[in-house]
């Protein structure tokens, strides 16, 4: 069987028994266009820092590759070693308090007068702690107890979490018809 | 009322707006050879296979081919008071790539063949500075100037590379150091 028509299983024994080049350029190929928007998105949008969470998390992730049972898809996996390094970019910046705190925090909201945001850039407005949720509930589609797990947080901070981003998203997306809800 | 009973569902709208969200991006080139180079360096990988090796030693011996006849070049042309070996790195690079080399790949062997190039570059301008007498000291600009052309080329396709931006520092910070004291318009003819 050809090397690209590899399992991922297939594959990762080959880098951890040999360190195929190969056999991960092949991987990386196949992950990586989703783990960098992932990330990016994350991040709020930061290209160069989430270059280098793609990165850590590829070393992370081969560094790791003997110990992963395969319980999970080698995608969720690594798209949770990417979450766990971009936090910690996030907490880098200082720009992500505790989570039990973020309940009370203030979005970075553009003036009043700006124009609708598109989608994306609205998420990328949030803050760090919002923005994590709700990626990871509206987009990945993870339940609120995986989000307490993944992020170590009380599954009602997640739902309060989600509820006050996504009331954020809606203002920003369309400030005057929140201010009529 | 606390927050949780405040009604949050996403409308329908939402959520094809969050469905229509790219959920796959195409990354930079740039990025594989990175990731895999730190992977190589952390000694997780063990370099490229035995499938690619034949196309890719054609290349890689071609260009550190043509990288070799710049540093000769260079050398003859200190020798008579002239400094062109950058010019021929870059017209290496670019005969490379207009022979069908891959990109990515041509960019790290240039690189590391340049990488010699450069060190070579930079002892000649050592040991060319221990001189104080005029053509030695002129021996010594020339390899300066070449050493920093050689680094801009390099840089222009290794643009993130850490050590080349070091090196293109400390280069310019000479430079810099060095217009100060002497004449300038001299060195602008070697650029490219």
């Amino acid at each position: 069987m050809a090397i690209p028509d590899l399992s991922d299983r297939d594959l990762s024994d080959r880098i951890v028994r040999g360190g195929d080049e190969a056999a991960f350029r092949v991987l990386y190929r196949r992950h990586t266009p989703a783990l960098l928007p992932f990330v990016l998105r994350v991040l709020g949008g930061a290209e160069a820092d989430a270059e280098d969470v793609v990165q850590d998390t590829w070393v992370r992730a081969v560094r790791a590759l003997p110990r992963f049972r395969w319980e999970s898809s080698l995608r969720t996996w690594l798209l949770g070693i990417g979450l766990n390094r971009a936090r910690e970019v996030l907490r880098g910046r200082n720009r992500a308090p505790a989570h039990g705190a973020e309940e009370r925090e203030v979005p970075v909201l553009p003036p009043p007068t700006a124009e609708r945001l598109d989608l994306e850039r609205a998420i990328a407005c949030l803050p760090d702690g919002y923005r994590t949720v709700l990626l990871l509930h509206d987009l990945e589609g993870f339940t609120h107890p995986e989000i307490s797990e993944r992020l170590d947080i009380a599954i009602g901070t997640s739902r309060s979490q989600l509820h006050h981003a996504r009331r954020t998203l809606r203002r920003l997306l369309d400030p005057a018809a929140e201010e009529t809800r | 009322m606390n927050d949780h009973d405040l009604p949050d569902e996403l409308t329908s709208e939402e959520r094809e707006a969050f469905a229509s969200l790219p959920r796959e991006r195409i990354p930079p080139a740039k990025l594989e050879e990175r990731v895999v180079g730190a992977l190589r360096a952390e000694g997780l990988l063990s370099g490229a296979t035995r499938q690619r090796a034949g196309a890719q030693g054609f290349r890689r011996s071609w260009v550190a081919a043509a990288v070799a006849a710049g540093l000769a070049l260079f050398a003859s042309g200190v020798a008579v008071g002239h400094w062109s070996a950058g010019e021929r790195v870059a017209d290496a690079v670019s005969a490379a790539l207009d022979h069908g080399a891959d990109p990515q790949q041509a960019a790290t062997e240039v690189q590391e063949a340049g990488s010699e190039y450069v060190r070579a570059v930079a002892h000649l301008a050592e040991l060319a500075g221990q001189d104080t007498g005029g053509e030695l000291a002129s021996g010594a600009e020339a390899a300066r100037v070449a050493l920093h052309a050689a680094a801009l080329e390099l840089a222009r396709v290794r643009p993130d590379d850490p050590t080349l931006r070091l090196v293109l520092a400390v280069l310019e910070e000479r430079a810099d150091a060095a217009s100060d004291t002497t004449a300038g318009p001299a060195r602008k003819t070697i650029w490219f």
